[in-house]
């Protein structure tokens, strides 16, 4: 039973600290990018809404393939660093050696 | 008596009005610059606050900076073609090599290199900063369609956004 409530409120620090790392990326906010599920064993579930404006090819349609680089790589920052924005700032190089993409089906 | 129906627009044109209309580019900002002695296709993004990745303002996101050199990539293969035919982003990589910092807008240098009838593959530099420092290299390739039948009729969308 103990153990148990310790676990729930770990999980709830870290569904928290997600969502305030994600919510200091101004990017992911203009995204509109937000934490939709966190579980315990640690997987997070990111929800991208659509919006007109997020639209990058009008022909076919489909969205912009930066935004979903961007939802992708907000979703592994806010998850991975789970650092309150202070230290965030304190990062020297708060970007990957590389963004691989491979789309795989228009979105 | 009257002028004809026809609207002759160059492919810098065309790739202008779709670089400004596209909503993805026009919420973000970017503009197309004219086309220079090189060929190269020449994007820059004003800085603003809502593009940062950190809180303190003071660099890109590094999915603003994909944005950008996936839309200058789209556009330089668009001038390869010299024609506009519906493309999509089959793979891009992207090498940060620094942080793209929000003192001066971000510049994007893109390039097709090589086209073929399914696959254009086209590059892109990212140049940021007041000394235009190199700070990301894009390499993308592109699927052009192969049916002209359901080609985006670009005359008529140049000519509903035009004014």
């Amino acid at each position: 039973m103990n153990k148990n409530s310790v676990h729930d409120g770990a999980a709830l620090l870290n569904g928290d600290r997600v969502s305030s790392t994600l919510a200091a990326i101004p990017y992911a906010r203009h995204l509109g990018v937000r934490v939709a599920e966190f579980s315990e064993a640690g997987a997070v579930v990111f929800h991208l809404p659509f919006e007109e404006r997020l639209v990058g090819n009008v022909t076919l349609p489909a969205l912009h393939g930066g935004v979903i680089a961007a939802f992708m790589l907000g979703g592994f920052k806010s998850e991975v660093q789970h650092l309150p924005p202070s230290k965030v700032r304190r990062c020297k190089a708060p970007h990957p050696s590389a963004i691989n993409s491979f789309s795989l089906k228009t979105a | 008596m009257t002028s004809p129906k026809k609207i002759a627009i160059s492919i810098e044109e065309v790739a202008r009005l779709f670089s400004q209309h596209m909503p993805h580019g026009l919420d973000t900002g970017m503009c197309l610059d004219d086309i220079d002695a090189d060929g190269k296709t020449r994007m820059h993004l004003p800085a603003q606050d809502f593009l940062a990745g950190d809180p303190a303002g003071q660099f890109f996101f590094p999915g603003v900076m994909f944005s950008l050199a996936d839309s200058a990539c789209g556009l330089a293969v668009f001038r390869s073609l010299g024609r506009f035919a519906p493309i999509a982003t089959l793979d891009m990589r992207v090498d940060h090599l620094a942080p793209a910092t929000m003192d001066a807008d971000l510049i994007a240098v893109a390039e097709c290199y090589r086209l073929t009838t399914p696959i254009a593959f086209a590059r892109c530099e990212l140049l940021s900063g007041p000394q235009r420092r190199l700070v990301a290299i894009a390499m993308g390739t592109f699927v052009l369609s192969s049916s002209s039948s359901d080609a985006f009729d670009i005359n008529k969308f140049a000519k509903d956004h035009q004014s």
